[in-house]
């Protein structure tokens, strides 16, 4: 197990190499640099700008400028320095991963505490009054775009009933590490969690279900029930278990998906997260930054898939990783 | 004669096909005597499995509709309470089933499958289940069941899977043990040494056995008496030793003509034209096995198939066993 762990994050080495070469090729073929913007100023003439490109090697050949940023990394741990910001990327970056995390892992936690109920529910009794409400929810969430929803959510709870702070992570006041503090984070991420929770619960709930009916009628259900298990020990004790291994192997790659994925939630309700962080960097041509973050997204998703490798493992008893 | 344990009277269970429901037990009759070992045959999709789990409704009751009567110890185990029927599945009935891969669940370790049964019928505590399971485990011929003990199912070979079976099925000592092709889905040494086990433990229990399969050869190294099933009607119903000797139902003697005998040459391999109806396409009127005899008149059938009895306990349905004749087919 340790030995395999160690292997799959050195196989990661080489996989991320690959993307980030990838990556930067992409990226200098975008039209524009972190400096475009300053052609608007007329304060500043085009020589001038063309002589700061010259000074911070922009207009170095891509392989030149890639084997700076790439020795940087592995050299000195710099991923570079953001002009935009006139700070390290990490720096940036860093300042913005801790809300995102924050967020994910709430919106991870509603997620699962209202699939799994919903799901379990919609699977033990399917076809039912109460399974069919559950139906509708799930297609109207299928159907209902993120914008569209976080919008509304917003409008409502933020606008109209001021329940909920319409931006920020925190109020500006709050001292960090006091019980306030804690309590005013909260309090601005429940509304993009729930809304991003809302969403991502209908592939789990959907899932689970059809998993659920399909054991009802399996054979060892019917084994258990020939030996008089009673009915509702027949869920807790042979289907629910069967029916959940799924789920655990998806975890690791649901809140990688979370972290990288929450750009619209953390555009509309203007959550200084790294979604936000990643769609201005690619606007302010920030590519310092986007790179940083592309990297941070990779090395996570690989490491997503290792942990749901592993959690299998913990949940089926039939896998052994060697 | 001995005593009846298990009674069932015009048993009908349907499964709902599209909108409707069709019979795939039709009508079954049948007394279980104590200690004995009846055996069930007959093709596939004739209705054998679909008995065996209406005895103790093991069907999904959103598509399957029983009537008729399972008596059982004075109750009528169709319109038993789900938790009475409960106290009997298990204690007093237990399954074996075809296939012990899916039979058993892959996440439970082997001897926690089989203190389950025990869990809900005795009033053993942890360790003595444990040790319950061991010897149950040792009982049905296990080398290591200490060590089976703790093995998860696909650990096992497929003969051993369906040794653990056995011992979840007999765990509770059961007075009626259903085997549902408990061979099927091994290989011929296996059965042999499956088979035998069951005999030894039947005679040991003294519990009775209905023993369902389509292999004849088991039939006749097993059971006391024999019904054959035919598109979910008993068509013949005869101890062991009649219906070998004397096989009266076409269907029956069909069936034993398709087995290939090694004591004479054979050019071709007898086999029964046509395949068992689809249950949609069944014919519910008059004599169901006469369109697979086409070169039989139609006027030795009865219009409405009744049961005689040709001697004590030998009884054949409908009246085409006395003029059946397998040289008339111009095809074989």
């Amino acid at each position: 197990m340790h030995k395999t762990i160690i292997r799959r994050l050195l196989i990661m080495i080489p996989q991320l190499f690959a993307i980030s070469v990838l990556m930067f090729a992409i990226a200098y073929n975008i039209p524009g640099d972190a400096l475009t913007g300053l052609t608007e100023n007329p304060a500043i003439t085009y020589e001038r700008i063309q002589e700061m490109r010259y000074e911070l090697g922009l207009l170095d050949p891509w392989p030149m400028q890639y084997g700076r940023w790439i020795s940087g990394i592995v050299l000195r741990g710099d991923f570079g320095f953001s002009i935009t910001h006139s700070r390290p990327a990490i720096e940036v970056i860093g300042e913005r991963a801790s809300n995102t995390f924050q967020l994910a892992l709430l919106t991870t936690v509603l997620t699962y505490a209202i699939a799994l109920p919903l799901g379990i529910i919609a699977g033990r009794y399917n076809d039912k009054f109460i399974d069919r409400v559950i139906g509708v929810y799930t297609y109207l969430a299928m159907a209902m775009p993120t914008i569209v929803f976080a919008l509304i959510n917003l409008l409502i709870f933020g606008f109209r009933l001021q329940w909920f702070p319409i931006r920020g992570s925190v109020y500006i006041n709050a001292v960090p590490g006091t019980f306030d503090f804690f309590l005013s984070r909260m309090h601005h991420m429940i509304l993009p969690a729930i809304t991003a929770a809302l969403l991502a619960t209908i592939g789990i709930i959907q899932y689970l279900r059809g998993e659920i009916i399909r054991y009802k009628s399996s054979d060892f259900v019917t084994t258990a029930r020939s030996k008089g298990v009673p009915e509702r020990k027949l869920y807790t004790r042979h289907i629910f278990r069967n029916a959940l291994i799924p789920m655990a192997s998806n975890i690791g790659f649901i809140i990688v998906g979370l972290l990288a994925g929450a750009i619209f939630i953390e555009t509309i309700f203007s959550f200084p997260g790294m979604g936000r962080l990643f769609l201005d960097s690619i606007t302010l041509r920030d590519f310092t930054t986007a790179n940083a973050l592309i990297m941070l997204f990779a090395a996570l998703t690989a490491i997503g898939a290792l942990l749901s490798d592993i959690i299998l493992t913990i949940v089926d008893p039939r896998i052994r990783i060697k | 004669m001995q005593e009846t344990l298990l009674k069932i009277k015009n048993l009908r269970t349907s499964f709902r096909i599209g909108g409707d429901y069709f019979a795939a037990v039709d009508g079954v009759d049948l007394d279980i005597k104590k200690n004995e070992v009846f055996a069930l045959v007959g093709e596939s999709g004739c209705g054998k499995s679909a008995l065996a789990l209406s005895l103790t409704r093991l069907h999904n009751p959103n598509f399957t509709r029983i009537a008729g009567e399972v008596e059982f110890d004075g109750k009528n185990l169709l319109a038993l309470p789900e938790a009475q029927l409960n106290v009997i599945r298990g204690r007093h009935i237990g399954m074996i089933f075809q296939d012990p891969l899916t039979a058993l669940n892959p996440l439970i370790k082997v001897g926690h499958q089989i203190e389950e049964t025990l869990t809900y019928h005795t009033n053993l505590v942890k360790t003595e289940r444990k040790e319950r399971a061991i010897n149950l485990l040792a009982e049905v011929g296990m080398t290591n069941p200490a060590l089976t003990y703790s093995n998860l199912p696909h650990e096992l070979s497929g003969g051993m899977r369906q040794r653990a079976m056995i011992a979840i099925a007999l765990a509770c000592k059961p007075d009626l043990v259903i085997a549902d092709e408990p061979t099927t889905a091994l290989d011929v040494t296996i059965q042999a040494q499956i088979l035998d086990l069951l005999r030894d433990l039947q005679r040991e229990m003294q519990s009775s056995v209905i023993l369902i399969t389509h292999d004849l050869g088991v039939v006749a190294e097993m059971a006391d008496r024999v019904a054959v099933m035919y598109a979910g009607q008993i068509v013949e119903l005869a101890p062991v030793r009649d219906l070998f000797k004397n096989p009266l139902h076409p269907y029956t003697r069909s069936l034993l003509a398709s087995i290939p005998s090694t004591d004479e040459e054979i050019n071709r391999l007898h086999v029964i034209q046509g395949v068992v109806p689809e249950l949609r396409n069944l014919p519910r009127t008059g004599c169901r096995f006469s369109h697979r005899i086409p070169w039989m008149a139609d006027d030795i059938h009865e219009e409405t198939p009744t049961y005689h009895e040709v001697s004590p306990g030998h009884f054949v349905l409908c009246t085409c066993y006395k003029k059946f004749d397998f040289a008339a087919d111009n095809n074989s």
